[in-house]
């Protein structure tokens, strides 16, 4: 495994994390 | 329904069909009938990795799930990409360098002959069942909305499937899974558009989500520690992840589709697409959900989705109590709209509304009970019919054949795969292995074609019968989970316990395991997704202490 392949992985990573925090947000803002 | 709508339907799915039995006619090789040749490029992967998890259900029932329970079934997504990351890093560089047709070949390599057959055998049993259901789900929806009889359902749906399968081999089941991902995606923007534009003049989109939000269906995380609870972050991050682990790595139905990879990379990119849009997929599809539920705020919706159930309804005793339900809701509907046009703040919104959600869940409660007794036959659960009455009722002409020709493309795109999958897996694994190492291609290639229809034909018939077996398809639906967590733990161990484990002690863990994984899931403690997290740990516990133990036992005998 090189370099480039630990890139795409962390890629993925910070895109679901970004999804989970927009989903807070959504939450945090509509769910009463 | 029109006849435009069956045109667009019929000329949808069949062009997809044609063009795919047509592109794969000259597929000899076993390698070509089995792996494509290993020339797919990442997005055909996939794809095709998407096809094969999404049926027909997940577009039938999800939005309806979103309906009635809100987002939060998202989160049995969140393990879904570490899954997938770990199986581009342990999964598939080792099935790449032993040149493997099957997930199971792998194990004898390290284990020894027992052990793939084992995982083979579980694999045929549980995904033989299941292909039976995956034709039958969507079959009983679509025959009763329809008008079509059940049988002649899953005679279609089941036969069109085995036409092409037996026909391109794993390459028509790829191609054929683009086009359909292709329709699918098409339907559901197109019905997600005209929800959002048929909503009141002066109600925007963002005010559609604070009405969803009031009756508390914006409730997408959930980080409460109940392992009863099944739609939790914390459910879904680990016990998706074993279970995503154990789908996406080691069930064969999965592993296929990148198998035909061209190359090691081209089958990680393809996962990894999913791993990047699975999770915005789902909640997609939910929001088209709680869409559709935003749309009957201020529009009629029926007490029962299932409408056809209802006119029996209509025939029988209880018609008047029936009625009487029905007039209830139309005034709570009638109030319900009212409060919204009042133009309150959320908080008050969220006050005055859920009173009068509480007591609708009320009345729809009341009337599945009156149509569980009135009509014993029909389906209690109205929440896989809430998105397709919805179009059948709302959609343009034209439209309707469309959005069905999405469901259809969905159940014919994860039945093909598992039909391959079990062809591969009887043929490499057991004929193959047992009965006939040495043949030409052409013979395997017949034997594969043969052992498609025979597996298709199994799930045709276990999908006729199904309905007789009530019990049976609850069983079905969780034998997954019963057998996943084991056969992870049986493949981690191959992975990394570097030649420590024999195969031996990995089979007496394997059993010991799933005797564990009955009782917990009979003695009901916790959401059937832990059930995974429990058979892998056990495996991989239990065969350690084994190993230490076999030695000293055969010392002292």
């Amino acid at each position: 495994m090189n370099k480039w392949w630990k890139k795409e992985y962390t890629v993925i990573a910070v895109a679901n994390v970004i999804y989970i925090i927009l989903f807070w947000v959504i939450r945090a803002s509509f769910n009463l | 329904m029109s006849l435009i709508d069956w045109g667009v339907l019929a000329l949808t799915l069949l062009v997809i069909i044609a063009y795919g039995i047509y592109k794969t006619r000259a597929k000899s090789s076993l390698d070509g009938y089995l792996r494509d040749g290993k020339s797919a490029k990442w997005w055909t992967v996939g794809l095709s990795v998407m096809a094969t998890q999404a049926s027909a259900v997940t577009f039938l029932s999800t939005p309806g799930q979103a309906y009635d329970d809100g987002m939060r079934f998202v989160q049995f997504y969140f393990g879904l990409p570490i899954a997938i990351i770990i199986i581009c890093i342990t999964f598939i560089p080792r099935y790449s360098k032993l040149n493997v047709y099957t997930a199971y070949e792998y194990l004898e390599s390290r284990f020894n002959l027992e052990t793939r057959l084992l995982t083979a055998f579980l694999f045929l049993l549980q995904r033989g069942l299941a292909a039976g259901i995956t034709i039958y789900a969507p079959a009983i929806v679509l025959s009763t909305v329809l008008g079509t009889s059940l049988s002649l359902m899953i005679f279609v749906i089941g036969g069109l499937v085995i036409l092409y399968t037996v026909l391109g081999g794993t390459a028509a089941v790829n191609i054929t899974q683009k086009y359909q991902m292709l329709i699918i995606f098409l339907g559901l923007f197109i019905a997600f558009g005209i929800i959002v534009s048929r909503l009141p003049d002066g109600v925007s989109f963002i005010d559609s989500l604070h009405i969803a939000g009031a009756a508390g269906k914006m409730n997408i995380l959930d980080f409460s520690l109940n392992l009863n609870d099944r739609y939790t972050f914390w459910t879904g991050i680990i016990g998706g992840s074993f279970l995503a682990l154990s789908y996406f790595g080691t069930d064969q139905s999965q592993v296929q589709r990148y198998l035909t990879g061209k190359s090691e990379k081209e089958s990680q990119w393809g996962l990894l697409f999913n791993a990047l849009f699975k999770v915005p997929m789902q909640f997609f599809i939910l929001l088209v959900g709680i869409m559709v539920f935003v749309f009957y705020q201020f529009n009629d919706s029926p007490i029962f989705f299932n409408t056809q159930a209802q006119e029996q309804v209509y025939t029988t005793i209880q018609a008047e109590s029936y009625r009487a339900l029905e007039s209830e809701l139309n005034e709570l509907q009638e109030q319900k709209r009212d409060i919204y046009t009042e133009g309150l703040t959320k908080t008050e919104l969220a006050e005055q509304i859920r009173p009068l959600h509480d007591q609708e869940r009320r009345l729809r409660l009341e009337a599945k009970e009156i149509i569980k007794t009135a009509v014993p036959d029909a389906e209690p659960n109205d929440k896989d019919f809430v998105f397709i009455h919805f179009i059948l009722e709302n959609l343009p002409i034209g439209l309707i054949g469309l959005l069905l020709a999405v469901f259809f493309s969905a159940a014919f795109s994860s039945t093909a795969s598992e039909l391959n999958a079990l062809a591969s897996t009887s043929l490499i694994d057991v004929y193959k292995r047992l009965f006939r190492q040495e043949a030409d291609d052409d013979h395997y290639v017949r034997v594969a074609k043969v052992l498609t229809i025979l597996w298709g034909v199994v799930a045709i018939t276990f999908a006729s019968v199904a309905p007789l077996f009530e019990n049976l398809i609850q069983f079905v639906n969780i034998i997954g989970s019963l057998f996943y967590g084991t056969i992870l733990g049986i493949f981690l161990l191959a992975f990394y316990s570097k030649g420590y484990i024999s195969g031996r002690s990995v089979l007496i863990s394997a059993v010991i395991s799933e005797i564990i994984v009955f009782v917990v899931w009979r003695s009901d403690i916790l959401a059937f997704l832990w059930l995974n997290v429990v058979g892998c740990i056990s495996v991989i516990a239990l065969g350690y202490v084994i190993q230490l133990l076999l030695p000293t036992k055969s010392a002292m005998s």
